[in-house]
């Protein structure tokens, strides 16, 4: 869907909380799931991407109207997300992810378990990595953003996304080896 | 392998993973492919990792759920102002409140000087130590530069 967010958004420096209900409705599910990948339970990624909406609400009049909305949005949903991890454990539980039917439909039933198992396992994986690496791995592997989208969005070169995700995958393999075992 | 090889393997890796190499690349990178054994080893290591990656799908909430998302945004959003309201409506109606008791209490004739004079300089201290506390905590969260700090 289509927004004329820059007119929206000037709307909701009015004060038109409708117009915020469009914004909100067109990045919610982007919101959930960086909330989800960082803090790996439904229940607080959907609590968290909701006060992250909130506290930017109350600071739109700051908001200069020249960037982009969700890179903005984005500064304060990360900040929300390491407070939360900072103040308490998070759970990346498997009832969390699903495996995709694209996938899965080309399997045998005892391939999709296995590869259920595997995926379970990385899930959990992504939980332990320090959240630099977390950060990235969601980013690429679960939003499916190119270099140049994420090196916008957390404003650093290209040549830094490529080498964070090397080193983050790199962990990532680490971390499911030291799970296995 | 230098370092500076290295550094160039991983950035082609990474490229090659996720299906943004150019013709140029390629050549560079089958190069390393097939000259180093470490180079082979990572590529099907993280490439096979990708693939399992690649499966995952998140999970959103019940559906029901999901549809409220906004309506509980607004309705957070309508209570804030709420509260904002109600806190600035009881301050107005206890320093009013406060003003016509301190009053009617110093130009009561029964109550004696002393007493007049002690639960003064209790409020008054009492005034002076929270106002002293709220500024201090306002002033050390402007200038905190540690306060985005996550340990």
């Amino acid at each position: 869907m289509l927004i004329d967010e820059h007119h929206l958004l000037q709307k909701c420096r009015k004060g038109d909380q409708q117009a915020y209900g469009v914004i909100v409705n067109h990045y919610k599910e982007q919101a959930y799931s960086i909330a989800l990948g960082y803090v790996g339970s439904i229940d607080d990624a959907y609590d968290l991407s909701q006060d992250a909406f909130i506290k930017a609400y109350k600071h739109i009049k700051s908001f200069d109207l020249s960037r982009s909305f969700f890179n903005w949005f984005y500064q304060i949903l990360k900040r929300i997300c390491l407070n939360f991890i900072r103040d308490k454990k998070t759970h990346f539980n498997s009832d969390a992810v699903e495996m995709d039917n694209l996938v899965s439909k080309d399997l045998t039933p005892e391939e999709q378990n296995e590869q259920k198992e595997q995926q379970m396992l990385v899930w959990k994986a992504i939980g332990k990595l320090a959240v630099e690496a977390r950060e990235i791995i969601i980013l690429k592997e679960f939003k499916e953003m190119s270099y140049k989208e994420i090196a916008v969005l957390l404003e650093i070169p290209e040549g830094t996304v490529m080498s964070r995700l090397y080193h983050a995958r790199k962990a990532l393999k680490k971390e499911i080896e030291e799970v296995m075992i | 392998m230098t370092t500076a090889q290295k550094s160039h393997f991983e950035i082609l890796l990474m490229k090659a993973i996720d299906g943004e190499l150019n013709s140029e690349e390629e050549k560079a990178f089958s190069y390393f492919i097939e000259t180093f054994e470490i180079c082979r080893d990572e590529w099907e290591e993280l490439s096979k990792l990708n693939k399992i990656t690649g499966g995952i799908q998140m999970k959103l909430p019940e559906p029901e759920k999901w549809e409220q998302y906004w309506g509980n945004i607004y309705n957070r959003l309508e209570r804030g102002i709420g509260w904002i309201l109600f806190s600035v409506g009881m301050i107005i109606l206890l320093s009013t409140g406060g003003y016509y008791a301190i009053q009617a209490f110093l130009s009561d004739p029964d109550i004696p000087l002393p007493e007049k004079i002690g639960l003064s300089a209790f409020f008054l201290g009492s005034a002076i130590l929270i106002v002293s506390v709220v500024r201090e905590k306002l002033t050390l969260r402007k200038s905190d530069k540690y306060k985005d700090l996550v340990r």
